[in-house]
């Protein structure tokens, strides 16, 4: 800051105030969002006994599979409370199995309303 | 005796001119009953006809209106369908549009009949047409469990690859992750096997049509269908299995407590 400052003063004879002010809050801002963004991805973390800190993704390489709560299994992330997020997700579509079964029985076993009279 | 002669006469030619006037009466009545008789059955006839038409009306309209139902219910699941190939979905939607329409307009035709054997005709295709309908839905109904399955064997696999870079965090922590890895060989092997097992029956199914009366082709559909369903279930215990395998990599990672710090690339890790 001190050095961005700096050179705010050297340039300020070319600069009016005004657009000074508004660099400071710029940079004030872009700061502050670092801040920000650096909390709040640290925030998941489990504090356990052994620490091992993993890369930032580049991306999130796996096809991504939508959910209930509208996320998907692939970017949920892979802490211990997502990775129970996505089993629960699969244990929810894998319950419906016993009715699609049913569904394709019900198909092959069906018999027409009898015509005649 | 001339006046008993006298007397006999009269009392015959009365009887006579009273019998006279009877008979035609009575042969008028007893005409009168015979007609009569015919004007019942006539009438007997129409009402028995009448209850028949009504019967048969009824019971076509119910098995019409079930297969539209049933054609419809299949319909919604194959408009929310995500992974099976949008040509199966087009075809499948064309036959059960067109079946749709089919028992549509002959449940107006139905409706309007006046003549029996017309009636009568009519109602014979519903069962003639019978087996399309008995075609279309249980290939619909793979199709949509095909459908899930391979829905649940991408979240899996999704699932997989974050238990992989787990279980590489792990391993490179100095954790014994043996166990960890074979659970996860059974659930990768399970997965594929399930996308194995339910595009084979989509295959299997989807290009079949009516029989048509054939009986040897009908033979042969309701043994795709039904391999086609045997396959739908491998697929379905494959991904029961492979979920148990994930439960026991989740759990054996939470005991192995290595901690992870915001999201990473797990391809980087595999």
């Amino acid at each position: 800051l001190g050095q961005i400052y700096g050179n705010l003063q050297v340039t300020k004879h070319i600069m009016s105030s005004g657009t000074k002010t508004i660099l400071i809050l710029i940079i004030i801002l872009l700061i502050g969002g670092a801040i920000w963004y650096s909390i709040s991805n640290g925030a998941g973390t489990n504090s356990t006994a052994t620490s091992t800190t993993l890369i930032n993704p580049a991306n999130n390489s796996a096809s991504s599979t939508s959910t209930a709560d509208g996320t998907s299994v692939s970017a949920r992330g892979s802490s211990d409370a997502s990775l129970d997020a996505d089993a629960a997700d699969i244990d929810a579509r894998i319950k419906a199995f016993s009715t699609d079964g049913a569904a394709i029985d019900d198909g092959l076993n069906d018999k027409p309303v009898s015509q005649t009279q | 005796m001339t006046k008993t002669t006298l007397k006999i006469a009269t009392a015959l030619a009365a009887t006579g001119m009273i019998l006279a006037t009877a008979i035609p009466a009575f042969g008028s009545a007893l005409g009168g009953n015979v007609n009569l008789g015919l004007n019942v059955n006539v009438k007997a006839s129409t009402t028995v006809d009448a209850k028949v038409t009504s019967k048969m009306k009824e019971r076509a309209d119910k098995e019409i209106a079930r297969r539209i139902a049933r054609l419809n219910q299949v319909l919604a699941k194959i408009q929310g369908m995500a992974r099976v190939s949008d040509t199966v979905k087009a075809n499948l939607k064309t036959s059960i549009d067109l079946q749709v329409a089919a028992l549509t307009n002959l449940k107006v035709k139905i409706a309007a009949d006046t003549d029996i054997e017309m009636l009568k005709a009519d109602v014979k295709s519903i069962t003639g047409s019978y087996r399309i309908f008995a075609l279309v839905i249980p290939q619909g109904e793979i199709i949509a469990a095909a459908d899930r399955v391979n829905t649940v064997a991408q979240m899996t696999s999704d699932l997989g690859v974050k238990l992989q870079a787990r279980i590489t965090l792990a391993s490179t922590a100095g954790k014994d992750v043996a166990a960890l890895n074979a659970a996860l060989v059974d659930l990768n092997a399970k997965v594929a096997d399930a996308r194995t097992q339910s595009t084979a029956a989509v295959n299997a199914i989807a290009n079949l049509t009516p029989d048509n009366g054939d009986k040897a082709k009908m033979a042969a559909n309701e043994a795709s269908l039904k391999d086609a369903r045997g396959k739908i279930k491998i697929a379905q215990e494959d991904l029961v299995k492979a979920r148990q395998d994930a439960k026991v990599i989740v759990k054996g990672l939470k005991e192995l407590k290595i901690e992870v710090k915001g999201n990473f690339n797990y391809s980087s890790l595999i």
